[in-house]
């Protein structure tokens, strides 16, 4: 495969912008890994399931809105009959029709990382989700809409991933870069 | 706001949902007279109280659901997966 373009190299420049003090929030773009969906069929979903954790390394797939990470990559269950393998590594899996279809959407989307102590604050300016510990902790995922666009969100041990549609990333970062400054906000 | 509970996401928004339409209403063979089809899409009851409703979680799961909701105080009495493979997919997976 290609290495992908960044569609938000231009938006996202790295230094320090904003309210001074320390940075309230940070974004980096998480490039390089690979994004794979897998598909079910109603009928086929337990073993689409099962055939997409073998594929990270893991024992099992995740329950609704859950993620598991095996020693190959993470899992999102991110639709009822969909999940998406997220890996470091190249290689692509292979799902044998009556169980599914495996689609690479590695360049359909730009991942950007969000972390820092107002990450939820900034992100509850623009999603409609309660993202407190306690609601929303390590391992959630979750599909919702970001003005009107749907865009995808997991939780891991250091912030937010937030995978936005490639072609309306740009407008989305800028709106994002906007509403962080008032925390402070540090690009990598 | 309505909030609606999906079976696959939780309580969400309104704002992720998109409304289907009469969920009540059995379309007629696609070869049907067309007079059947035309009662089918354009003729419909304007209900004051439970209606059967489908709504899409078009910024969510993207699955059709099933809602009866009041139409007079937006109650919602249940919501279900409208592809009944997919509520037997919820329970094998969960």
């Amino acid at each position: 495969m290609a290495d992908a373009l960044s569609a938000v190299v231009d938006h996202l420049v790295p230094g320090r912008s904003g309210t001074p003090g320390m940075a309230g929030v940070r974004f980096s773009e998480i490039r390089g890994s690979t994004l794979i969906q897998f598909a079910a069929w109603p009928d086929s979903a337990v073993r689409a399931g099962a055939e997409a954790a073998k594929a990270v390394g893991a024992k099992l797939a995740p329950k609704p809105g859950r993620v598991t990470t095996g020693t190959d990559g993470t899992l999102l269950r991110v639709e009822p009959l969909k999940w998406w393998l997220i890996s470091e590594t190249a290689k692509a899996p292979s799902l044998s029709s009556e169980a599914g279809v495996a689609l690479d959407l590695s360049q359909s989307r730009t991942r950007l990382h969000v972390s820092g102590r107002q990450a939820a604050r900034l992100l509850n300016h623009v999603l409609p989700l309660d993202l407190s510990d306690t609601a929303f902790p390590e391992g959630s995922v979750s599909s919702t809409a970001f003005h009107h666009i749907g865009v995808t969100l997991w939780r891991d041990g250091t912030g937010f991933n937030l995978f936005l549609p490639r072609s309306f990333a740009v407008s989305l970062c800028e709106i994002l870069i906007e509403i962080a400054r008032q925390y402070g906000l540090e690009i990598a | 706001m309505l909030r609606i509970a999906c079976p696959f996401c939780g309580t969400r928004d309104h704002s992720e949902f998109s409304y289907g339409g009469d969920g009540s209403v059995n379309y007629p063979a696609l070869d049907a007279a067309l007079e059947a089809w035309h009662d089918a899409v354009f003729l419909r009851d304007n209900i004051c109280g439970r209606q059967v409703e489908t709504w899409q979680h078009v910024h969510g799961c993207r699955m059709w659901l099933l809602v009866e909701r009041d139409t007079m105080t937006h109650e919602i009495f249940s919501v279900r997966p409208a592809h009944a493979g997919l509520a037997t997919v919820l329970e094998a997976t969960e």
